[in-house]
């Protein structure tokens, strides 16, 4: 499996995306220049976390627009796998891989914590080889991350399974003080409708080592494995 | 120096009031006059007036920090370049740097923390080190003022907001809150890089002929005179200092340090020098110095924000 990890100018966490790939995962992982046009047969890509051309504008307005985003957008049609983190999330959300947008935190603060997660859905390529229900805890680090969407694509969410991801309490339950940043309905995590895309808030790849806090960020990068080998 | 220089038409003349205003003494003025055998222009006023500064020379501060221990077989980099450096063995070296942003916190909280941390993080990749985390020592006076818990939010906010646009995780810090600190708030950044021994690069200019290159965020109006500034005492006054303090620009240093870095392990530089406190002056006399060369600037090359920036502003802006 090869995965390719998009470098935007501001991109900070695509150095730690490519590491937990190839060191933890021992696959082979590509950094992908966003002027360029080319997925260097990239079999999974990332969209990782940062600030994509400064976000000035609003977080992912612009990345969007990047040589490298036509050809990931191309990518997701055919069906492939693609995972936005913290800011990838926002770009994913920009480009209309996914529904709804990533406002302001309720705080107006930004926000630098471990979160407990709860897996919602394992019907996606990146929760597959996760427990329903499960707990995991991975750090956020964020000042726009406040899931929004209407209602009706929130119940169309629910209803189809595509809530990947709720912030949860110690008990697993989804209270507003286990929410960090004022998200509807407590979502961290959402899929498309093939389970092939899905972004999220929190970041899997900074909960790769025990040394490090958690490991529980493994699981999203160990489904990729568990369907190229099933 | 003692070559002729000419007023540039519209500037000051200069007066004792101008030379008082740029924080020099008489006696210090005395000294310049006679070191250049005339009388200054307003430019050259200026660019002494901040390489004499206490936050650019240490003049004060010397004697004490003289007595701190810096040799030692294990220290690569001693006082004297934009950062420390020691070898932690396995031919990995560490890169660290503590500075305070006092006075720009004191007046504007938030840009004056977050520049601050950009000034150490350009402290650090300057010497060839990855940047990989942060700290920082606070100091303020009593919660209960109004003043007070403003310059602890922006401060803390400026502080956060910077590191996590640039990625670098800040990973400790200790504050105090006493009194003694009301009005004169503390704001220490840390910066700790690591790097490989062989990528240990100075801002030792060496060689005849070399192109100075100045790279990162346009030259614009923000930071004049931060450097001395930054020297003088607070006062109620300090609120009209505003000006003076820098505007961080987090996006522009992230793509900086990834270029520097990849310029530096290129091979093609000779020497590197963070711009920060007095800007242009500062970086290309300490890199002359230290190259035991000169340093010709055209200042109508160095890009800049805004129209009709004078040579005095371009040399002493403190753009980030």
């Amino acid at each position: 499996m090869k995965v390719g990890v998009v470098s935007f100018p501001g991109s900070n966490c695509d150095e730690d995306a490519l590491l937990a790939v190839v060191e933890r995962l021992e696959e082979q992982a590509v950094l992908l220049w966003h002027k360029d046009h080319d997925l260097q047969g990239a079999d999974v890509v990332i969209l990782p976390g940062g600030f994509s051309y400064g976000d000035y504008l609003r977080a992912g307005a612009i990345a969007r627009f990047s040589p490298i985003m036509q050809e990931v957008v191309a990518h997701a049609k055919r069906g492939g796998p693609v995972i936005g983190i913290c800011n990838g999330f926002q770009i994913a959300c920009e480009a209309g891989l996914l529904p709804g947008a990533l406002l302001r935190n309720a705080s107006l603060q930004f926000r630098s914590m471990p979160v407990t997660l709860r897996v919602e859905s394992t019907d996606t390529v990146f929760t597959r080889a996760a427990t329903a229900g499960s707990r995991l805890t991975m750090p956020i680090a964020h000042g726009d991350g406040r899931y929004t969407a209407d209602d009706a694509t929130l119940d169309r969410l629910e209803g189809e399974g595509r809530v990947t991801f709720r912030y949860v309490d110690a008990a697993g339950e989804p209270t507003a003080a286990a929410n960090p940043n004022g998200s509807m309905r407590n979502i961290a995590g959402v899929a498309n409708g093939t389970g092939t895309v899905v972004g999220l808030m929190p970041h899997p790849e900074r909960a790769m080592e025990t040394l490090l806090g958690s490991t529980d960020g493994l699981v999203l990068f160990q489904s990729l494995l568990a369907g190229v080998k099933a | 120096m003692t070559t002729g220089a000419t007023p540039r038409p519209g500037d000051p003349t200069i007066t004792p009031a101008l030379v008082a205003e740029h924080g020099l003494t008489s006696d210090e003025y005395d000294r310049l006059v006679n070191m250049l055998g005339r009388t200054p222009t307003f430019t050259e006023l200026g660019i002494i007036s901040a390489l004499w500064s206490e936050h650019c020379s240490y003049k004060h501060s010397r004697p004490v920090l003289k007595t701190l221990p810096t040799k030692a077989p294990w220290v690569l980099q001693g006082p004297g370049e934009n950062a420390g450096v020691i070898s932690i063995g396995d031919g990995l070296a560490v890169a660290f740097k503590i500075e305070s942003h006092n006075h720009p916190s004191a007046v504007e909280p938030y840009q004056g923390a977050a520049t601050g941390v950009g000034g150490i993080l350009r402290d650090v990749f300057t010497m060839g080190a990855r940047p990989i985390a942060m700290l920082n020592s606070l100091r303020f006076g009593s919660l209960e003022t109004p003043r007070v818990r403003y310059l602890v939010a922006g401060v803390v906010k400026g502080i956060g907001d910077y590191g996590n646009c640039v990625g670098i995780p800040t990973v400790a810090g200790d504050v105090m809150f006493d009194a003694a600190y009301e009005g004169n708030p503390l704001v220490n950044a840390m910066c700790v890089g690591i790097m490989k021994v062989e990528e240990l690069i100075t801002a030792k200019a060496e060689g005849i002929g070399n192109p100075v290159i100045a790279v990162g965020a346009r030259t614009g109006r923000d930071g004049i005179h931060g450097a001395s500034f930054a020297s003088e005492d607070l006062s109620e006054e300090n609120e009209a200092k505003r000006p003076r303090v820098q505007v961080g620009d987090p996006f522009t240093e992230k793509l900086l340090l990834e270029a520097s870095l990849e310029l530096i392990r290129s091979g093609h530089i000779v020497a590197i020098q963070d711009m920060g406190a007095a800007g242009l002056t500062s970086s290309s006399a300490e890199m002359a110095e230290r190259g035991e060369v000169g340093v010709t600037i055209d200042t109508r090359k160095v890009p800049v924000r805004e129209e009709g920036m004078t040579p005095y502003e371009i040399l002493l802006s403190e753009s980030q």
